[in-house]
């Protein structure tokens, strides 16, 4: 019986592996926010070589970062902005994957905890590095379930986009947004921790920076609301103050109103294109300015 | 350290290696034990050495209480008995609850309150201390009662190495099964490799890594915005899905760690009891505790219940009893009053059930509509109480119950409710599978195999991103 079943299961494991080899699946085939990071995660320590990253711009933030339509900025671009986490793990996996982009796109928004994530740091034990960098089909993004969700989402694309429309439209619903979001930012956390966090973003930036990737800040505009929140402020004079404006660059934020934001903080679909755009002029005027 | 960490998986092939090499190359029959204990004990203090000393000092109470019991002057046993469990309870109550009666009788921004709150929980003690209870209780009834008997042993050496392994093997020591002395101690034995029934532990452990791996660590990352203030922005149905997600989550969670538990005990020659046995499946409440952790409801029932006077003193004080043990039972599981009232809930479950069929003799026939209508009845009221595990607050409950009856008008993200509905499907195919195998083993033990293949199929690729288990923080 034992010896049937381990059977059972390689056969199943070399047809999946085959199926996923020969198919070029491009579905978002994330379950939910947690798994999203993971994949990118993941996507990023095993399938971008660092050779081909060499010339990349790497984006890097929060879930307001995640937002931006990467793909509208061209093949140079990855993002490895993550849901609930902040810059830091983005800029933690880079180090750790010890890969060099060219320039580091640092979103300002969210300081949050600085302990990278431990399923990230698992996917880089050598446990799960070389079975998942070996096979496709131990990695999270080639899920058998998650492949079903990757199908219906890219089958069900118009109706979710008229969903996430309509959600928009509940202005209560909105508000409630809103008012959670700002009661988080009306409490800013005590310079002790504050200075702790921007004390480590610091190092590893000053790191990067030794290795002459280029830094470059910018901030997502929020609504309108909760952009004078303490926080909100407090964050940007602790960037401006770790990171002076003559050692880095910072993008200008752009007018909050001109966007449309789908819960308060995060950009809804066309406003999102509409900043991607922003980021990619002042980006490519600063490369000019150089 | 978790069953599903690389570094388990480390110390479980060291230790069954070293377990079963040849007893003459060490020269001692009991090396085996000492090889488990170390193990267990390298296990317990992977994460945090410090509590070693609190997992010795329990150990040491019930071994020097439990032996005193059994060959000290047969005027202080009761005495000693008494003394032991008091020391169980005061140590558990001072790691368990201090946080709540800070909260509840004290200032907690200085002062005793403060401290009180301050004290760490103590990984498995709610385990760990109910088992030492149970040796030192099963012990004193050795006197009277011949199932009971022998369970200590003359040499004072013997008795430390089997107690103190009967406390601390691995496999149950932080999440259960809670043993009970007299089930496990006479098991203790040398044990050989030739012995060991590798189907039994084959199924055991496929079955419990997918309920966890597969299912409830799938489900966790769905079930994680059942949390205040972020649920009030969702929709009824997502609601509704996410409470069912979680009753199925907090199942595949915990029975996969006690299935897995029992896989491992039986790669070293030891069967612990089963701890689950198809709960959802069960048409009443007494039936649901008689299938949802076994081995936590038969010790409230011996050691609590009966002690109590069970049903033996009349009606009324049966469903007193009821409600005692269960809302003791709540707060075994944590200190928050929402774990008494959970208790509460089942305790009053089970006492106006009971006069129910005290007055009413009500047959139901298998299969029938109302059997299925009972079993559904059940479950829905027992995934409701579960909704006071995941929310500390009432209020929060309250705001929870609010929502699911006004969020209609939300857009509700059906590709979630469709994930938690998949990943849910597992645990009701288990029930069903359960069911049905009665009417027909045969065709069922025919295809077993490709089950259990499909089964590792999707712990490789399926599997969610890596959680503890629930019933840790208990």
């Amino acid at each position: 019986m034992i010896k049937k079943s381990i059977f059972i299961a390689v056969i199943l494991l070399v047809i999946f592996e085959t199926i996923i080899r020969f198919s070029n699946i491009q579905w978002d085939t994330s379950q939910n926010d947690k798994s999203a990071n993971l994949i990118s995660a993941q996507n990023f320590i095993y399938n971008f070589p660092a050779e081909d990253i060499a010339n990349d711009t790497v984006i890097i933030g929060s879930s307001i970062s995640r937002k931006l339509v990467t793909d509208s900025l061209g093949k140079r671009f990855v993002n490895l902005a993550f849901n609930a986490w902040s810059s830091y793990d983005g800029l933690e996996l880079v180090k750790l994957t010890q890969k060099k982009p060219a320039c580091l796109l640092i979103e300002m928004n969210v300081v949050g905890n600085q302990k990278l994530q431990e399923d990230v740091t698992a996917s880089l034990s050598p446990i799960s590095y070389y079975p998942n960098k070996a096979f496709k089909s131990f990695q999270l993004q080639n899920q058998p379930v998650g492949l079903v969700v990757g199908y219906l989402k890219n089958m069900l694309k118009a109706r979710m986009e008229e969903m996430k429309l309509k959600k928009r439209e509940n202005q209560e619903l909105y508000n409630l947004n809103v008012s959670m979001e700002k009661e988080k930012l009306i409490n800013v956390l005590p310079d002790s921790i504050l200075n702790a966090r921007f004390n480590v973003l610091k190092k590893l930036i000053e790191d990067f920076k030794k290795q002459n990737i280029k830094i470059v800040f910018f901030e997502v505009p929020f609504d309108e609301q909760l952009m004078n929140t303490a926080t909100v402020i407090k964050t940007r004079e602790y960037f401006h103050q770790y990171f002076s404006n003559k050692e880095y660059k910072y993008i200008d934020l752009p007018a909050v109103n001109d966007f449309i934001y789908s819960d308060g903080i995060h950009l809804s679909g066309k406003s999102a294109i509409v900043y991607t755009q922003y980021l990619k002029t002042e980006l490519n005027n600063i490369k000019n300015s150089n | 350290m978790l069953f599903t960490s690389f570094a388990f998986f480390i110390l479980l092939v060291l230790t069954f290696v070293i377990y079963y090499l040849p007893f003459n190359f060490f020269k001692k029959a009991n090396t085996q034990l000492l090889v488990l204990i170390l193990s267990s004990v390298i296990f317990y203090g992977y994460y945090a050495p410090e509590l070693l000393f609190l997992l010795a000092f329990s150990g040491a109470v019930n071994v020097l209480t439990s032996y005193y019991v059994s060959f000290g002057a047969p005027k202080h046993r009761m005495l000693l008995a008494t003394a032991g469990i008091v020391i169980n309870l005061v140590v558990l109550a001072f790691f368990k609850y201090s946080p709540l009666i800070a909260g509840t009788f004290f200032n907690t921004d200085n002062g005793i309150g403060f401290f009180l709150l301050t004290i760490p929980l103590p990984i498995g003690i709610s385990f760990f201390t109910f088992e030492g209870i149970s040796l030192v209780i099963d012990t004193y009834k050795g006197h009277t009662d011949d199932k009971f008997k022998n369970l200590v042993d003359k040499s004072f050496k013997t008795h430390i190495r089997n107690s103190f392994f009967f406390i601390v093997f691995f496999p149950h020591l932080v999440s259960g099964p809670i043993l009970k002395a007299h089930d496990f101690i006479p098991q203790i034995s040398n044990k050989f490799f030739k012995d060991i029934d590798w189907e039994y532990c084959f199924k055991m452990l496929v079955v419990g890594y997918f309920l966890k791996l597969v299912v409830a660590d799938n489900l966790k990352d769905f079930t994680s915005s059942l949390v205040y203030p972020g649920f009030m922005t969702l929709s009824t149905l997502t609601l509704a899905s996410m409470l069912l997600g979680y009753s199925f989550q907090i199942f595949a969670d915990f029975a996969g760690y006690s299935l897995i538990a029992l896989g491992l005990a039986g790669l070293f020659g030891y069967r612990l009891m089963q701890n689950f046995n198809f709960p959802y499946i069960s048409t009443t409440f007494s039936e649901f505790w008689r299938r949802w952790h076994i081995s936590l409801s038969t010790f409230l029932k011996e050691y609590l219940y009966f002690p109590l006077g069970g049903n033996k003193k009349g009606k009324v004080r049966t469903y007193i009893n009821l409600t005692i043990t269960m809302v003791l039972g709540g707060l075994w599981h944590g200190a928050a009053w929402s774990y008494a009232v959970w208790g509460a809930f089942h305790g009053l479950a089970l006492a106006i059930e009971r006069l129910f069929n005290d007055k009413f003799k009500i047959a139901i026939k298998p299969n029938s509509f109302f059997y299925y209508f009972k079993i559904l009845f059940v479950f829905l009221s027992v995934s409701l109480a579960w909704l006071l595990f995941k929310l500390p607050n009432f209020d929060q409950v309250i705001m929870y119950m609010k929502a699911l009856f006004t969020n209609t008008g939300l857009v509700t993200n059906y590709i979630s409710v469709f994930l938690i509905l998949l990943y849910s499907f597992p645990v009701v195919l288990y029930h069903i599978f359960y069911l049905k195998r009665q009417a027909k083993p045969a065709f069922f033990n025919k295809l077993e195999y490709a089950a259990y293949g499909v089964m590792l199929f999707l712990i490789l690729t399926n599997s969610g991103t890596p959680g503890t288990f629930i019933y840790f923080q208990f």
